[in-house]
């Protein structure tokens, strides 16, 4: 069962381990001349105006809250996909039920214009 | 065997990866670690055998919960100067607790193999753990399954009524002055 | 077994049908503010009664054994649907213009209450912590539902937190349950004990499991060391709320606890007496003590939930069934005299919240003055009000179980509670109004319903006490 999982470790270490190699490299073998232009952040070519760090505006706040929502029902739903074809109509009912309370859930908020930007 | 030594790797990362969300200045490189140890901690659950929850923890914590910390981060704009205060005020006292918790925690893990009942579901063997919570879900606990999405809609009428801009009564409507984050673009 | 069983939670569908209905209405609607959602909302729970009366009676397994509805359930159905109709009377006139959102307000107490009927139901702890989870959730967000006040966006926070980590200790007190027993089932749980569990190390996880879950429900009903969230909380909220919270989630919390620790933790619930002992004296102690200095009416009156909540747990601590009965009976009069008192704070609050804004007010409103003198008599627990029997019921349990000394430090707490209890009156009828002015609205008519039903019902329960008592003497099956 879990020899299903090398290649993800592979894959994981190598990815790691490939950003880690280039920044080290480039880090001790590479050149700096460093100029006062080149320091300042990368802004598509612009001077930069003021710190990047700005605040968020609240408005994603609730985008932020709404996705974790959604997410979680999305969780529920993996087990069932796997499942599907075992679970047959009884657990397409099940699901739906579920899905459509959410959905009216969705509907309230698309209805109480939370997803517009003002 | 190999397993076992994967797990210390994971863990010992998972620790690693806790000290340094707790010793970061930047709040922003604090959430980064914790995802790290989010990471860890499903890479372990599989290890376990539990792949089900193992991809939970990557959908939830790291996919969603951590976007929330990263974002809450974001709006408050905490200062590295203030964090550093909190850091050193009554360290002595966390340290204490800290390490007493740690030897404790170490004494009970070496002193007794506490026994953990085996759940009364049966587990049947050829299916998978995704499969298993499935069957279960879908059959023996399909109340408390369709009653999430109750507490999700409460969830959700709490997003929208408490986290929505409200103008007090009376006030007009003013010009909503529409600010993106880079504002240099 | 797959028992489908949709009519033992038909009253639950009928509401989360309605709540559904309120939140499109709230959101698609063109025009907001006309709609009737308190009659809607009366008709829900009327639908609910309804069903519930057909259900009662009746004992019976649903959903792979996950609820199990049985006379007891249904009494407490029936009480939380009633303090869903009163809470629903007196809200209207008060949220008017405060609140933008009313569909959702009544929507959650509507889901709140779902809740509450779902831990009433419940006979596997998932179900248990799911129903508790829909029954805070809905209150939290209830409790900041002022937008615009601090106190109210304070209340919400902190009931908010404290309550998420209450709620995270019951969960892990479930799991070390799980983890003993290997089942969430209440009767399984204690067959499983008998089959497991013979002392030693297993035994104390199980117990420090049932400590943990114990915690969690004292938390909720606000018994002393997990008490300190319910002032501020009770203070800050919007006044409709705080009647609802004050009344509704205790009555969910003590049922949660006569029936998780009666049914399914009954083999452990010995180990705990001696602790609940001193947690009902010092519940009681506290409460009345902290009550005497208040000014403030709301204020007191959360202190003084604490201090019932202590005399509540007396009935627990007896453990024989005249005592458990008696904490039913006590908790219909006890919401019944609160949302009495609140209704009144609700059309009074426009003077101010405190002691003085009140003064006088006895007499300029002789009808309001004439119910808080009833709801403040059957808080201290004089006769012939409802206050009284529930204290003479819960201290025959404590006579019978042989507590003399604890019947007699609740009746020495009761005869402090008297001092702050009467002061409102005594502000009510013999101080100067402060000023006259100020167009009141006094003639709310559906406050004045939910006022008349309230003292009426409190006067029935202390004149014809035997009515009541002998209905949940006979449900109480639940007996360690």
């Amino acid at each position: 069962m879990l020899e299903s999982y090398v290649p993800v470790l592979i894959l994981g270490v190598i990815s790691v381990g490939f950003a880690f190699v280039t920044l080290a490299l480039s880090h001790l073998i590479g050149e700096r001349k460093p100029t006062e232009e080149k320091l300042i952040p990368y802004e598509c070519g612009n001077v930069p105006i003021g710190t990047a760090r700005e605040r968020f505006p609240v408005k994603f706040y609730i985008i932020a809250m709404l996705f974790i929502i959604f997410d979680v029902e999305v969780a529920f739903m993996f087990p069932w996909a796997v499942l599907y074809e075992n679970l047959g109509m009884l657990g397409l009912i099940e699901m739906l039920i579920f899905v459509l309370i959410l959905m009216l859930g969705l509907a309230y908020v698309w209805g109480k214009g939370a997803l517009e930007w003002e | 065997m190999i397993q076992e030594y994967l797990g210390y790797a994971f863990s010992f990362l998972a620790v690693v990866l806790a000290i340094s969300t707790i010793i970061q200045k930047n709040p922003v490189y604090s959430a980064a670690s914790l995802i790290g140890v989010m990471l860890m901690l499903a890479c372990n659950y599989v290890l376990l055998n539990a792949e089900f929850i193992a991809a939970i923890q990557v959908i939830v914590y790291v996919g969603a919960i951590m976007v929330l910390f990263v974002f809450v981060i974001m709006l408050l704009n905490i200062e590295y100067a203030k964090r550093e205060k909190l850091y050193y005020r009554g360290r002595i006292f966390g340290v204490i607790i800290g390490v007493a918790l740690l030897l404790k925690l170490l004494i009970v893990g070496y002193s007794m193999a506490i026994k953990i009942q085996q759940g009364d579901l049966p587990v049947p063997k050829d299916l998978d753990s995704t499969k298993v919570v499935g069957k279960y879900l879908f059959s023996n606990y399909i109340l408390p399954f369709e009653v999430i999405s109750v507490v999700l809609l409460i969830g959700i009428i709490g997003a929208v009524v408490l986290g929505r801009k409200e103008r007090p009564n009376g006030e007009q409507k003013e010009e909503v002055v529409v600010k993106t984050i880079g504002s240099t673009h | 077994m797959a028992n489908f069983d949709f009519l033992s939670i038909s009253p639950d569908l009928v509401l989360i049908a309605f709540a559904v209905l309120f939140l499109l209405m709230g959101s698609f609607s063109r025009t907001p503010g006309v709609h009737n959602y308190n009659m809607l909302s009366i008709s829900a729970f009327s639908l609910a009664i309804l069903f519930n009366l057909l259900l009662f009676g009746s004992k019976r397994f649903g959903f792979y054994d996950m609820m199990l509805y049985d006379e007891l359930a249904g009494i407490f159905r029936f009480i939380f649907y009633g303090i869903g109709i009163i809470v629903s009377l007196m809200s209207d006139p008060y949220i008017e213009g405060k609140i933008k959102h009313k569909g959702e307000y009544y929507a959650l107490i509507i889901l709140s209450i779902v809740g509450m009927s779902f831990i009433a139901t419940s006979y596997d702890l998932i179900m248990l912590v799911l129903g508790v989870e829909a029954m805070s959730l809905s209150v939290y967000i209830l409790a900041g539902m002022f937008k615009h006040d601090e106190a109210s966006a304070e209340a919400s926070i902190k009931y908010f937190l404290l309550g998420a980590f209450s709620t995270a200790i019951m969960l892990l007190g479930i799991a070390f349950v799980y983890g003993t027993v290997g089942t969430t089932n209440y009767s399984l749980i204690v067959q499983n004990y008998n089959k497991y569990l013979h002392g030693g190390i297993q035994t104390g996880i199980f117990l420090f499991g049932v400590a943990a879950i114990l915690a969690g429900v004292l938390f909720k009903i606000a018994a002393v060391p997990f008490h300190m969230w319910t002032p501020d909380v009770y203070e800050g909220a919007p006044t409709s709320v705080t009647a609802f919270m004050i009344s509704g989630v205790k009555a969910a919390s003590f049922f949660m606890l006569i029936r998780v620790f009666l049914i399914a933790l009954k083999v452990a619930v010995f180990n705990f007496v001696d602790i609940m002992v001193f947690i009902s004296i010092i519940t009681m102690t506290l409460g009345n003590i902290a009550a005497l200095t208040q000014r403030n009416i709301k204020r007191m009156l959360a202190y003084s939930s604490i201090a019932h909540a202590g005399y509540m747990l007396i009935g627990f601590v007896a453990l024989n069934k005249t005592g458990l009965a008696a904490i039913v009976f006590y908790l219909i009069a006890y919401a019944l005299m609160n949302l009495g008192a609140f209704a009144v704070l609700v059309l009074l609050e426009e003077k101010g919240k405190d002691l003085e804004h009140v003064s006088g007010c006895g007499f300029l409103y002789p009808f309001l003055g004439l119910m808080m003198t009833i709801f403040m008599f059957s808080m201290v627990g004089l006769p012939p009000t409802g206050g009284f029997m529930g204290k003479f019921y819960v201290f025959k349990g404590a006579l019978e179980a042989g507590y003399l000394w604890l019947v007699i430090i609740a009746v020495l707490n009761s005869a402090v509670s008297a001092y702050f209890y009467l002061r409102v009156l005594v502000y009510m009828f013999f101080e100067k109004p402060i000023d006259a002015g100020g167009a009141l609205r006094t003639s709310s008519a559906t406050v004045t319903t939910a006022l008349v039903l309230t003292s009426v019902g409190i006067l029935f329960l202390g004149i014809f006490p035997q009515f009541f008592f002998e209905i949940t003497t006979k449900y109480m099956t639940y007996l360690p």
